[in-house]
């Protein structure tokens, strides 16, 4: 090593705080670098595995043609070399489930015949036993253990027989045609009287889903089957066995299954979709049923077109700006700082005979010593505090799987390599104006200037005007008269002095800049986030309906429901979540009330809500949910939101609480649709008589006005007749009855209970019912409920009695409909992402914000060491310490100043910039600047600056006067 | 009458055995308008010596009175009164602020301790020392010589009772050196301004009143110079 080299580490030695500032910036640019990208392949990776192990690995999947044999086709394409793998699922027959086992099963036994490779390609995993090997084999799902009582190696025997599409005995015609709801031939003919149906149809039952079609099991045979394993669970997103149908059991080899086939395919070599579609096509020999595996590709980095990858791609390309912005700053002035340190070194080093070229090698040695210790300290950090926050995440993460797959980091070769080069880059590029600066000094300027701060131009300028010896130290300014001379020598020090300010002006700004960036990205994320998300928010949830019977009036129907929710209360496991009752209303309101979502009805890429709109007469007419909430529920939210809840008890002035808007999905963009514009007076249709005749009911039509080619929006009213059959009638011909509606309140939340979503929601308390009954149909009746210990699945199921019996047999009424949610076994990957994501912008603001209080740490406090011989000179001809505080608090408020307008701008720009990017995947949404988040920067940096200032102060004071008028040059 | 007494005053940096005395068991008085010259070698405590009695120090042990005020039983705030009124100090390497105009460097004292500046006395002062005409440079615009006429200017503005000057001429040329000694020696003269100085310029040392040399923290000679 020659001389500078042993200069530079002797240095670097001896200046340990300096050094160790510097490492520390280096360091911290890498850690930010290595964890953001270790979080994305980690949560990646875990994503990917997890949607392994519950819905396989396949890619693509369609059904097959050729049933007899249906793996030649694929066997064929796989030896040409155009698949990796496949597997096949066919039908083998429906078993028939007593009416018990219906209760838990579903409707069906489906039986189906997997080939070789099911297990990983569709994600059949058996947790006890083995997999089939033979017809006679069969596995099935563990609830088969826990509920009836079976065990490996028992056999199971049942009537297995084909589905088939029979029409529903009130439809009038044979020819009739209903389309064929499946998840995995949504193109596929319509179903036609006597059509065998395969397990990727829904269940007909035209009573329920209004088709004309019910089924029936045909060429019934017994079959006995051997059980031979148990899987805990079966892959839902296997979009050729309907959810709807029953839990599937599966067998193999069996020689007679020639039901529907469905195959499953991987390939490899592919970028986008496009072209897994185009292979796909190539393979299956048809273009219209295939399915894509999105959510396994998307975690493949295979791109898709939805707008969701926009948005996801425009977030991290703007987050990664900042991020290298802010290392490039944090670095920067660790050096800058640096080298100012040393001017005088280096103006000696140069009257002692040293060549630029040899100077400014010295800097750049002290750059590559700091990066060689800096980066891979920064890279353990990295990736020790994402193993950390992990792990303390892992406990969330798996409950929404079941604990499948294990959480463990994975840390990319590639992203070590990424981050280390990026952070080499930033000091590189960081070192390079003040490697610059060094090479540009004069020897004899470096001894001089040393410890002087520069004077700008203007500064000399202003100094020569002020030479009236009478007015000398005035008190012009407002600061001046506030603080004395310790505002008034800030005040010159600002407009006098060169860049050391403004150094720390620009980190001011940058923090700024850095925590509105993470504020931002909450904000905006948050409401994709909600939108993705907007899950139920309690574990079981009830609903039920009785059977319409006029002598029942609506208090009578309270009462019923009421007393169930309170048996239902006793339950151990229950925490009540409150209760409602529900009904569809028509409501006629003004135009100023009427929300963004209505008024779009013309423009088909607008998002529309499918019932509300302009009526013919120029005012808005919506179906919405109108919702008794239980008293206690309505309260407490009528509370959160500001209101008195008691107002909402007058019966001769009914007032409600309205959604401000509701969130949609229209298949590629999230929505948040404004359903109101402000609080006012609706109308409520109540009912409605038809020559005589009352209204049963209300639907809704847009139709086009022929003259105008608007788009109106119309009711369609519909009364009962003769069989229970229902028509409809003109809604001119109808007299309709209305009754006034306040809506005091909108808000932005809803109860639990009453969620965010579909249809627009009224809500008023429970003993408005009394006095008002909106409505023309029965309501429906829901209820909510927590359960105690995570006992959901008892909780369930007991509350199922207690419901059933309650409304069934205790009030002697009948039940229309029931229904059973456990909302825990439910929880699926739209929460796991929103949980993922809420920590990775925690994560994310941590880090920031780090960044940014180190940034300006260094700034304001090195601004003052440098300098200290300047505080020691006016110390020891008597400035005070109060005197010195007043100083340096009024010099960082102007720093504040200048660092703040020119921040919020800044932040202003890329909190626009996140927010366009979510709203490519989110419409709906309008541009809040975030001034919460403001608030919260500012505090905070206001913060980090007064601390840095005091400690800056602090070391300047420790270091005696004596001994920093003493500080040598060098 | 004794503006200046420094009572056994002592210094010591660094503990037991590694402890080392800058000034050991100091003791001397100076009166009213006395021009003391201070010599010795160099770290023989010369410049610790002035700190101490300019009020930027504290001693170990000892005591300072500059015009009656017993300097280290004030506390920090009471100090930084007593240096802007009591004490003039004059450095060797100027130390004006480099923000500061000439008479902006000149009046800071008069400024910290918030009173109006006596625009007759600096006018005085500028003329006397040379500075007509350059009241509204920076430091940075001005030759040494200059910066420390400034240095000086600002040393008397508040008519302090004492000015302490280290080395005040130790930058400068034989020229400069000459006329700065003039200015002080003037003050002394005029105003009946007591001044303290250190120097290594023997020629100084014996236009003085009086010569106090130290060596290794001792006075080691204390003699006045008979005209």
């Amino acid at each position: 090593m020659n001389a500078m080299g042993r200069f530079t580490l002797k240095s670097l030695r001896a200046n340990k705080v300096r050094t160790a500032v510097t490492v520390a910036g280096v360091a911290l640019a890498a850690a930010l670098l290595i964890a953001v990208l270790t979080s994305l392949t980690t949560l990646n990776d875990y994503l990917y595995h997890a949607e392994e192990a519950t819905s396989g690995n396949w890619m693509a999947m369609s059904k097959l043609d050729d049933t007899d044999n249906p793996t030649q086709q694929l066997n064929e394409a796989k030896e040409a070399g155009k698949i990796d793998d496949y597997a096949v699922l066919q039908d083998v027959g429906f078993g028939q489930l007593s009416n018990k086992q219906r209760n838990v099963f579903g409707y069906y036994f489906p039986i189906v015949n997997i080939s070789e490779n099911a297990d990983t390609l569709c994600g059949i995993h058996v947790a006890e036993g083995r997999m089939p090997e033979n017809e006679n084999e069969i596995i099935v799902i563990d609830t088969w253990k826990k509920r009836e009582g079976i065990k490996i190696g028992d056999t199971l025997e049942m009537p297995v027989g084909q589905r088939m599409a029979v029409l529903a005995d009130n439809a009038s015609t044979s020819t009739a045609e209903q389309p064929n709801k499946s998840d995995a031939n949504s193109n596929s003919a319509n179903i036609k009287e006597g059509d065998i149906l395969d397990s990727s149809i829904e269940y007909l039952d035209a009573s329920k889903d209004g088709g004309t079609f019910n089924e029936t099991l045909t060429n019934i045979q017994e079959r006995k089957f051997s059980v031979v394993g148990f899987c805990d669970y079966i892959p839902y997103s296997l979009y050729s066995i309907s959810y709807d149908i029953g839990i599937a059991a599966f067998t193999a080899n069996d020689p007679n299954a020639n039901g529907a086939a469905f195959g499953y395919i991987t390939m490899s070599g592919m970028s986008n979709t496009g072209q897994i579609e185009q292979r796909a096509e190539e393979v299956f020999s048809n273009s219209q049923d295939i399915t894509l595996h999105s959510s396994m590709l998307r975690y493949m980095w295979i791109r898709g077109d939805g707008a969701i990858w926009n948005t996801f791609f425009g977030i991290v390309a703007v987050l990664a700006s900042v991020i290298i912005v802010a290392c490039v700053s944090l670095i920067y002035n660790a050096f800058a700082i640096s080298v100012a340190e040393r001017m005088g070194q280096f103006g000696l080093l140069s009257s002692i005979g040293a060549s630029r070229k040899q100077l400014r090698r010295s800097v750049m040695l002290e750059a590559l010593l700091v990066a060689i210790v800096g980066i891979p300290l920064g890279l353990l950090i990295g990736i020790g505090g994402c193993a950390v926050t992990f792990a303390a995440l892992e406990p969330y993460l798996i409950v929404a799987i079941g604990g499948k797959v294990p959480y463990v980091i994975s840390v990319s070769p590639w992203a070590v390599v990424l981050a280390a080069c990026l952070t080499f880059a930033t000091v590189i590029l960081s070192v390079f104006i003040p490697t610059w600066r060094v090479g540009r000094v004069s020897a004899i300027d470096a001894l001089h200037s040393t410890n002087e701060r520069r004077v700008s131009k203007r500064g000399r300028k202003k100094s020569a005007k002020r030479t009236d010896l009478g007015s000398l130290w005035k008190k012009r300014r407002i600061t001046s008269r506030i603080f004395g001379i310790g505002g008034t020598l800030a005040h010159i020090n600002n407009k006098r002095g060169t860049s050391k300010g403004k150094t720390a002006a620009i980190s001011l700004a940058l923090a700024i800049v850095l925590l509105m960036t993470a504020g931002s990205l909450n904000t905006f994320i948050g409401y994709l986030v909600k939108a993705a998300d907007e899950t139920v928010k309690y574990d079981v949830g009830i609903g039920a309906q009785l059977e319409p019977d006029a002598s029942l009036d609506i208090n009578s129907q309270i009462q019923i429901y009421e007393d169930a929710y309170n048996s239902m209360c006793q339950d151990a496991n229950a925490q009540p979540q409150g209760w409602l009752l529900s009904n569809l209303i028509p409501i006629v309101f003004p135009e100023n009330l009427a929300g963004d979502s209505f008024r779009n009805t013309n423009d088909s890429s607008a998002s529309t809500p499918t019932n509300g709109g302009k009526l013919a007469d120029g005012s808005y007419g919506a179906l919405v949910y109108l919702m008794y909430i239980d008293d206690n529920t309505f309260n407490a939210f009528a509370e959160k939101i500001g209101a008195s809840h008691a107002e909402f008890y007058n019966p001769d002035h009914p007032k409600a609480i309205a959604t401000k808007s509701i969130y949609d999905n229209n298949g590629t963009t999230y929505q948040l649709n404004e359903i109101f514009k402000q609080s006012g007076n609706v109308q409520v249709i109540t009912g409605g008589d038809y020559k005589g005749t009352p209204v049963s009911g209300f639907g809704s039509e847009y139709s086009t006005n022929t003259e105008t080619g608007e788009a109106a929006f119309t009711f369609v009213p519909s009364i009962k007749g003769e069989n229970d059959t229902t028509t409809t009638v003109p809604m001119d011909d109808v007299k309709v009855q209305t009754e006034s509606l306040d809506i005091a309140y909108l808000a932005d939340e809803m109860p639990d209970i009453v969620g965010m979503t579909g249809t627009p929601r009224l809500i008023v308390p429970m003993s408005l019912a009394q006095t008002h009954s909106f409505g023309t149909t029965s309501p429906s009746f829901s209820a909510a409920f927590n359960a105690k210990d995570n006992k959901h699945e008892e909780l369930a199921e007991s509350l199922t009695n207690i419901a059933k019996n309650q409304l069934n047999s205790a009030s002697g009424e009948k039940l229309a409909w029931f229904t059973v949610n456990d909302y825990l076994i439910q929880q699926d990957n739209a929460h796991m992402m929103a949980t993922i994501v809420n920590v990775f912008c925690l994560l994310f603001t941590s880090i920031l914000t780090l960044i940014a209080v180190a940034n300006v740490f260094n700034t304001v406090t090195n601004s003052l060491i440098l300098r200290r011989r300047e505080f020691a000179v006016m110390r020891s001809i008597g400035l005070s310490d109060k005197q010195f505080r007043t100083m340096i608090m009024n010099e960082c408020v102007s720093f504040g100043v200048k660092g703040l307008i020119p921040g919020m701008l800044l932040s202003a720009v890329v909190s626009y910039l996140l927010f366009s990017m979510v709203t490519q995947s989110m419409s709906g949404l309008a541009f809040n600047f975030p001034w919460t988040y403001a608030a919260i920067a500012i505090a905070i940096t206001t913060l980090a600056m007064g601390v840095s200032a005091a400690f800056g102060m602090h070391r300047c004071k420790a270091n005696n006067v004596v001994e920093a008028l003493r500080m040598d040059n060098i | 009458m004794d503006i200046l007494t420094v009572d056994h005053l002592t210094k010591t940096y660094g503990e037991n055995e590694a402890a080392t005395h800058a000034l050991n068991d100091v003791s001397f008085s100076v009166a009213e308008g006395e021009f003391v010259a201070i010599v010795g070698s160099s770290g023989s405590g010369k410049s610790t010596l002035l700190h101490l009695i300019g009020g930027v120090d504290r001693p170990t042990s000892g005591n300072v009175s500059v015009n009656g005020i017993d300097v280290y039983s004030s506390t920090d705030e009471q100090l930084a009164v007593f240096r802007r009124r009591e004490v003039g100090l004059v450095y060797q390497f100027y130390n004006l602020v480099p923000v500061l105009n000439v008479v902006e460097n000149m009046t800071l004292p008069v400024a910290l301790d918030g009173r109006a500046v006596n625009v007759q006395r600096l006018s005085v002062l500028l003329s006397k020392l040379g500075l007509r005409g350059r009241e509204g440079h920076l430091p940075s615009q001005l030759s040494g010589g200059q910066q420390q006429r400034v240095a000086i200017g600002r040393a008397l503005m508040n008519a302090p009772s004492i000015v302490l000057a280290d080395e005040p001429t130790g930058n400068l040329d034989t020229k400069n050196s000459r006329e700065i000694m003039q200015l002080l020696r003037d003050s002394n003269k005029e105003m009946g301004q007591t001044m303290l100085v250190i120097t290594h310029d023997e020629e100084i040392a014996l236009s003085a009143d009086r010569i106090i040399a130290i060596e290794d923290g001792r006075i080691v000679r204390d003699e006045r110079i008979r005209r």
